[in-house]
């Protein structure tokens, strides 16, 4: 009997273990963020990434983007409320990117989105279907993966394209 | 036809000011060693001034010589890396692999114009510079090599500009930061393959030299030489 509840105690604990690790590894975004609600409002990606045309990077949207429409309570969400929390504070939202480019990479959204006319799904996949922020890529990017691409679309395969 | 990027340097009109050397560190985020570390020889640099002496004793004249990568047809560099990390492109430009550099420096010593730049340290850059890093050029790790790449990003993103305006790439769409910056005009950068570029007409001049033309490794930076 004593062996089984110590085996039953060990079990909860590694049960709780678990379901923390869990539950850290599921959001770090500072706050949930639905992709579909706003997409299914006819939203464009382009509202909140607006750089895409003419940067490398597209961008995260700035906190007055999200006032244009939350400045006044739209829903019952309690993550709306942290919006004007943020507006109070005077901060602006420290979204996380989910993306990073290692650093000898160079990769352009300018080039890829706003000249070769890729569709942001080619390489984000359904984000914009995902009803909580993902926690890793939808798409996971690999050497290999950008250049199947490169040579699908007959685009430049040289090694100093990339690596800088 | 595929272009072939190469260079003119025009010894009679250089006045040795180095201002290609100030524009390409910028350009190209090359690290700033401290004076004892420049004292074991351990400075990087993408262009260089070589000083020489020309003519005999006492008829001597102190000349200094500008020196990039000669980015050669059959270039020493890429036959001795033992992984791979150099290589020469479609358009003869010879580029490195950083994340494939291992370190083990033997192109540095292969390479008979010494254009090669071992880091021997982590980079540093004074604070007030943190900002004014190129975005385009990666900045180089601890432990790999490093060397002009003709400023190869400009090249990239002078191929985007015209995409974006539907037109051919023309020829004073890419040129380096070095030929850029110089004063005097010393500097002429094109296509050696188009036989009516600049640089193809200065390459048939007289005056037209290689450095260690007699090793064969046919480099693409071609020299006018001074007082003819």
């Amino acid at each position: 009997m004593k062996s089984f509840l110590i085996g039953l105690a060990i079990g909860i604990l590694f049960l709780l273990l678990l379901i923390s690790l869990g539950s850290s590894f599921r959001s770090e975004q500072p706050l949930s963020f639905n992709h579909k609600k706003h997409n299914d409002q006819g939203i464009e990606c382009t509202t909140c990434h607006a750089h895409f045309k003419e940067q490398t990077f597209s961008g995260m949207p700035a906190l007055s983007v999200c006032l244009e429409c939350h400045k006044d309570p739209l829903s019952q969400h309690p993550d709306e409320e942290k919006i004007r929390q943020y507006h109070k504070d005077g901060k602006e939202i420290s979204w996380k990117r989910l993306y990073q480019m290692p650093e000898d990479i160079f990769f352009s959204h300018r080039r890829h989105v706003g000249i070769a006319q890729l569709d942001c799904r080619q390489c984000h996949g359904e984000i914009g279907q995902s009803e909580t922020p993902p926690v890793k890529p939808l798409v996971k990017m690999t050497m290999k993966w950008c250049m199947d691409c490169h040579a699908k679309s007959k685009a430049n395969n040289d090694c100093l394209a990339c690596h800088v | 036809m595929m272009h072939k990027w190469g260079m003119v340097i025009d010894l009679d009109r250089c006045s040795g000011c180095q201002a290609c050397m100030a524009a390409c560190h910028a350009e190209n985020n090359i690290a700033i060693v401290g004076p004892e570390e420049a004292a074991k020889g351990r400075t990087i640099h993408w262009i260089e001034l070589l000083p020489y002496i020309e003519g005999e004793f006492p008829h001597i004249k102190a000349r200094l010589l500008p020196r990039p990568c000669m980015h050669c047809e059959h270039p020493a560099c890429i036959k001795v890396c033992p992984v791979g990390a150099t290589y020469a492109n479609e358009e003869g430009i010879v580029g490195i692999i950083h994340s494939r550099c291992i370190g083990c420096r033997y192109c540095t010593t292969a390479c008979p114009y010494t254009v090669r730049s071992f880091n021997w340290y982590e980079p540093r850059w004074p604070k007030e510079m943190k900002g004014s890093l190129n975005r385009d050029v990666s900045v180089r790790k601890k432990g790999v090599v490093e060397k002009c790449s003709f400023c190869h990003h400009r090249l990239l993103r002078a191929r985007e500009k015209a995409r974006a305006e539907n037109r051919e790439l023309l020829p004073d769409d890419y040129i380096p930061a070095c030929v850029q910056a110089c004063p005097s005009q010393a500097m002429y950068f094109g296509d050696l393959n188009d036989p009516f570029s600049k640089v193809s007409e200065l390459s048939r001049e007289r005056r037209a030299f290689k450095l260690l033309e007699d090793l064969g490794t046919e480099p693409k930076v071609i020299y006018l030489s001074e007082g003819m």
